[in-house]
Protein backbone atom coordinates (compact mmCIF):
# COMPACT_ATOMS: atom_id res chain seq x y z
CA UNK A 1 0.00 0.00 0.00
CA UNK A 2 2.56 2.24 0.47
CA UNK A 3 4.09 2.18 -2.84
CA UNK A 4 1.10 2.69 -4.36
CA UNK A 5 0.40 5.59 -2.55
CA UNK A 6 3.80 7.15 -3.42
CA UNK A 7 2.57 7.34 -6.91
CA UNK A 8 -1.24 8.21 -6.39
CA UNK A 9 -2.31 11.61 -6.59
CA UNK A 10 -4.82 11.44 -4.10
CA UNK A 11 -2.32 11.57 -1.52
CA UNK A 12 -0.56 14.28 -3.23
CA UNK A 13 -4.02 16.83 -3.55
CA UNK A 14 -4.55 15.98 0.06
CA UNK A 15 -0.72 16.24 1.50
CA UNK A 16 -0.56 19.41 -0.40
CA UNK A 17 -4.15 20.54 1.00
CA UNK A 18 -3.03 19.40 5.09
CA UNK A 19 0.51 21.21 4.38
CA UNK A 20 -1.74 24.27 3.69
CA UNK A 21 -4.73 24.16 6.42
CA UNK A 22 -3.27 22.59 9.35
CA UNK A 23 -0.06 23.67 9.06
CA UNK A 24 -0.26 27.23 6.99
CA UNK A 25 3.34 26.05 5.42
CA UNK A 26 4.04 26.69 1.92
CA UNK A 27 3.03 23.76 0.13
CA UNK A 28 5.36 21.31 -2.03
CA UNK A 29 5.13 22.69 -5.77
CA UNK A 30 6.45 19.03 -6.69
CA UNK A 31 3.16 18.34 -5.70
CA UNK A 32 1.37 20.38 -7.57
CA UNK A 33 3.69 19.69 -10.47
CA UNK A 34 2.87 16.05 -10.46
CA UNK A 35 -0.62 16.56 -10.49
CA UNK A 36 -0.50 18.99 -13.42
CA UNK A 37 1.56 16.26 -15.02
CA UNK A 38 -1.39 13.59 -13.94
CA UNK A 39 -3.88 15.51 -15.19
CA UNK A 40 -1.74 16.63 -18.60
CA UNK A 41 -1.25 12.22 -19.21
CA UNK A 42 -4.57 11.39 -18.72
CA UNK A 43 -6.33 14.01 -20.37
CA UNK A 44 -3.74 13.24 -23.33
CA UNK A 45 -4.05 9.84 -23.57
CA UNK A 46 -8.03 10.16 -23.26
CA UNK A 47 -8.38 12.61 -25.65
CA UNK A 48 -6.51 10.00 -28.28
CA UNK A 49 -9.00 7.37 -27.00
CA UNK A 50 -12.25 9.36 -27.33
CA UNK A 51 -10.69 9.98 -31.37
CA UNK A 52 -9.89 6.46 -31.48
CA UNK A 53 -12.67 4.87 -30.03
CA UNK A 54 -15.85 7.19 -28.99
CA UNK A 55 -18.93 5.96 -30.53
CA UNK A 56 -22.18 7.50 -31.45
CA UNK A 57 -24.37 4.40 -30.13
CA UNK B 1 -10.90 21.90 -31.61
CA UNK B 2 -13.10 25.29 -31.71
CA UNK B 3 -13.27 26.92 -28.22
CA UNK B 4 -16.87 28.05 -29.20
CA UNK B 5 -18.09 24.54 -29.44
CA UNK B 6 -16.44 23.15 -26.35
CA UNK B 7 -17.82 26.30 -24.74
CA UNK B 8 -21.23 25.32 -25.57
CA UNK B 9 -20.86 21.36 -24.49
CA UNK B 10 -19.18 22.44 -21.46
CA UNK B 11 -22.13 24.94 -20.19
CA UNK B 12 -24.77 22.03 -21.28
CA UNK B 13 -23.17 19.51 -18.97
CA UNK B 14 -22.57 22.00 -15.79
CA UNK B 15 -26.03 23.16 -16.69
CA UNK B 16 -27.58 19.32 -16.98
CA UNK B 17 -26.25 18.69 -14.04
CA UNK B 18 -27.50 21.97 -11.65
CA UNK B 19 -30.86 21.94 -13.30
CA UNK B 20 -32.11 19.07 -11.31
CA UNK B 21 -32.90 20.75 -7.47
CA UNK B 22 -31.78 17.21 -6.03
CA UNK B 23 -28.80 17.82 -7.10
CA UNK B 24 -28.05 20.71 -5.74
CA UNK B 25 -29.73 20.01 -2.04
CA UNK B 26 -27.77 16.58 -2.34
CA UNK B 27 -24.61 18.72 -3.01
CA UNK B 28 -25.20 20.97 -0.49
CA UNK B 29 -26.25 18.18 2.47
CA UNK B 30 -24.10 15.71 1.91
CA UNK B 31 -20.92 17.52 2.99
CA UNK B 32 -22.76 18.52 5.98
CA UNK B 33 -23.65 15.13 6.85
CA UNK B 34 -20.22 13.51 6.47
CA UNK B 35 -18.45 15.78 8.49
CA UNK B 36 -21.13 15.73 11.29
CA UNK B 37 -21.18 12.06 11.20
CA UNK B 38 -17.36 11.22 10.14
CA UNK B 39 -15.86 14.30 11.18
CA UNK B 40 -17.28 14.34 14.68
CA UNK B 41 -16.02 10.54 15.59
CA UNK B 42 -12.75 12.37 17.17
CA UNK B 43 -14.36 14.47 18.67
CA UNK B 44 -14.00 13.54 22.41
CA UNK B 45 -10.54 12.38 21.57
CA UNK B 46 -8.11 14.78 23.88
CA UNK B 47 -6.35 18.06 21.94
CA UNK B 48 -2.89 16.18 22.97
CA UNK B 49 -3.63 13.19 21.43
CA UNK B 50 -5.01 14.97 17.86
CA UNK B 51 -2.07 17.22 18.34
CA UNK B 52 0.48 14.39 18.36
CA UNK B 53 -1.61 12.63 15.23
CA UNK B 54 -2.89 15.09 13.28
CA UNK B 55 -0.81 18.16 14.38
CA UNK B 56 -4.26 20.20 14.79
CA UNK B 57 -6.10 20.28 17.09
CA UNK B 58 -9.35 19.76 14.70
CA UNK B 59 -10.02 16.56 13.30
CA UNK B 60 -12.39 18.14 10.82
CA UNK B 61 -9.05 20.51 9.83
CA UNK B 62 -7.32 16.99 8.92
CA UNK B 63 -10.28 15.43 7.40
CA UNK B 64 -11.26 18.01 5.41
CA UNK B 65 -8.49 18.01 2.30
CA UNK B 66 -8.68 14.21 2.48
CA UNK B 67 -12.52 14.57 1.93
CA UNK B 68 -12.04 16.70 -0.91
CA UNK B 69 -9.65 14.94 -2.51
CA UNK B 70 -11.68 11.86 -2.59
CA UNK B 71 -14.23 13.26 -3.39
CA UNK B 72 -12.89 14.73 -6.87
CA UNK B 73 -11.86 10.88 -7.55
CA UNK B 74 -16.00 10.25 -7.03
CA UNK B 75 -16.79 12.90 -9.29
CA UNK B 76 -13.87 11.33 -12.20
CA UNK B 77 -15.60 7.69 -11.78
CA UNK B 78 -18.47 9.10 -12.39
CA UNK B 79 -17.80 11.50 -15.29
CA UNK B 80 -18.49 8.29 -17.88
CA UNK B 81 -21.66 8.15 -17.06
CA UNK B 82 -22.69 11.71 -18.75
CA UNK B 83 -21.35 9.68 -21.64
CA UNK B 84 -22.93 6.99 -21.54
CA UNK B 85 -26.12 8.41 -21.13
CA UNK B 86 -25.89 10.74 -24.26
CA UNK B 87 -24.94 7.30 -26.34
CA UNK B 88 -28.34 5.95 -25.08
CA UNK B 89 -30.64 9.10 -25.65
CA UNK B 90 -29.15 9.43 -28.86
CA UNK B 91 -27.55 13.00 -28.05
CA UNK B 92 -23.92 12.24 -28.96
CA UNK B 93 -25.23 11.10 -32.43
CA UNK B 94 -26.68 14.48 -33.36
CA UNK B 95 -23.09 16.23 -31.76
CA UNK B 96 -21.01 13.70 -33.61
CA UNK B 97 -23.03 14.64 -37.28
CA UNK B 98 -21.56 18.29 -36.64
CA UNK B 99 -18.35 19.20 -37.48
CA UNK B 100 -17.55 18.89 -33.59
CA UNK B 101 -14.59 16.59 -33.14
CA UNK B 102 -14.84 13.63 -30.66
CA UNK B 103 -11.78 15.46 -28.81
CA UNK B 104 -13.86 18.50 -28.29
CA UNK B 105 -16.57 15.89 -26.77
CA UNK B 106 -14.12 14.38 -24.33
CA UNK B 107 -12.44 17.58 -22.76
CA UNK B 108 -16.03 19.12 -22.32
CA UNK B 109 -17.33 16.11 -20.52
CA UNK B 110 -13.82 16.30 -18.83
CA UNK B 111 -14.44 20.03 -17.44
CA UNK B 112 -18.24 19.46 -16.66
CA UNK B 113 -17.46 16.61 -14.10
CA UNK B 114 -14.56 18.61 -12.52
CA UNK B 115 -16.94 21.88 -12.60
CA UNK B 116 -19.08 20.10 -10.16
CA UNK B 117 -16.34 18.43 -8.18
CA UNK B 118 -15.00 21.93 -7.31
CA UNK B 119 -18.64 22.95 -6.60
CA UNK B 120 -17.93 20.86 -3.06
CA UNK B 121 -15.11 22.72 -2.32
CA UNK B 122 -17.29 26.22 -0.92
CA UNK B 123 -19.71 23.73 0.13
CA UNK B 124 -17.50 21.84 2.44
CA UNK B 125 -15.44 24.78 3.85
CA UNK B 126 -18.59 26.34 4.80
CA UNK B 127 -19.68 23.21 6.76
CA UNK B 128 -16.10 23.05 7.81
CA UNK B 129 -16.44 26.46 9.16
CA UNK B 130 -20.05 25.87 10.55
CA UNK B 131 -18.48 23.01 12.26
CA UNK B 132 -16.08 25.32 14.77
CA UNK B 133 -13.03 25.17 12.06
CA UNK B 134 -11.14 28.54 11.36
CA UNK B 135 -9.04 28.90 8.39
CA UNK B 136 -6.15 31.20 8.57
CA UNK B 137 -5.08 30.76 4.62
CA UNK B 138 -3.36 33.07 3.06
CA UNK B 139 -5.46 33.68 -0.94
CA UNK B 140 -1.82 32.23 -2.41
CA UNK B 141 -2.36 29.17 -0.68
CA UNK B 142 -6.52 28.55 -1.47
CA UNK B 143 -5.14 29.30 -5.37
CA UNK B 144 -2.87 26.72 -4.62
CA UNK B 145 -5.37 24.16 -2.95
CA UNK B 146 -7.96 24.89 -5.41
CA UNK B 147 -5.67 24.53 -8.29
CA UNK B 148 -4.24 21.24 -6.48
CA UNK B 149 -7.82 19.59 -6.28
CA UNK B 150 -9.33 21.04 -9.99
CA UNK B 151 -5.70 19.23 -11.73
CA UNK B 152 -7.07 16.03 -9.56
CA UNK B 153 -10.54 16.40 -10.86
CA UNK B 154 -9.64 16.55 -14.81
CA UNK B 155 -6.78 13.94 -14.33
CA UNK B 156 -9.57 11.19 -12.52
CA UNK B 157 -12.25 12.25 -14.82
CA UNK B 158 -9.75 12.35 -18.03
CA UNK B 159 -8.84 8.70 -16.83
CA UNK B 160 -12.37 7.17 -16.12
CA UNK B 161 -13.43 8.91 -19.22
CA UNK B 162 -10.95 7.63 -21.36
CA UNK B 163 -11.27 3.76 -20.28
CA UNK B 164 -14.71 3.79 -21.01
CA UNK B 165 -15.04 5.95 -23.85
CA UNK B 166 -16.33 3.43 -26.16
CA UNK B 167 -18.85 1.70 -23.89
CA UNK B 168 -22.40 1.97 -24.15
CA UNK B 169 -23.55 -0.31 -21.01
CA UNK B 170 -25.09 1.52 -18.43
CA UNK B 171 -22.44 -0.80 -16.33
CA UNK B 172 -19.67 0.07 -17.67
CA UNK B 173 -18.93 3.16 -15.44
CA UNK B 174 -19.89 1.18 -12.14
CA UNK B 175 -17.06 -1.33 -13.31
CA UNK B 176 -14.61 1.33 -11.95
CA UNK B 177 -16.53 1.93 -9.08
CA UNK B 178 -15.82 -0.86 -6.90
CA UNK B 179 -16.23 0.81 -3.39
CA UNK B 180 -20.14 1.16 -4.31
CA UNK B 181 -21.64 -1.61 -2.26
CA UNK B 182 -24.93 -1.80 -4.67
CA UNK B 183 -22.63 -2.31 -7.38
CA UNK B 184 -20.88 -5.12 -5.89
CA UNK B 185 -24.25 -6.55 -5.21
CA UNK B 186 -25.75 -6.58 -8.62
CA UNK B 187 -22.25 -8.44 -9.42
CA UNK B 188 -22.69 -10.82 -6.70
CA UNK B 189 -26.01 -11.78 -7.89
CA UNK B 190 -25.32 -12.37 -11.69
CA UNK B 191 -22.28 -14.91 -10.42
CA UNK B 192 -24.12 -16.84 -7.61
CA UNK B 193 -27.59 -16.84 -9.32
CA UNK B 194 -26.82 -19.83 -11.82
CA UNK B 195 -25.42 -22.00 -8.71
CA UNK B 196 -27.75 -20.65 -6.59
CA UNK B 197 -30.92 -21.59 -9.10
CA UNK B 198 -29.45 -25.49 -8.63
CA UNK B 199 -29.99 -25.73 -5.04
CA UNK B 200 -33.75 -24.50 -5.66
Amino acid sequence: MRDISMVNPVTFSASLGRSIVTTGTDPNLMYLAYLAIFAALTLSLGSLAARKWLKVE
Amino acid sequence: MSFSQFQGLFVREVKRIYRNPLVIATTIAQPFIWLAFFGSSLALAPSQFLEEYFHTTSYIEFLLPGVLSTSMLSIGMFASMSSVQDKRFGYMKRILITPTTKSTVFLSKVFGATMRGLVQIPVMVAASIAFGVRFHIPPAGWVEWILALFLLGLGFSGLFLGMTVSSTDWQTPGLSRTSSPCHSCSRARRYFHPRASLYG
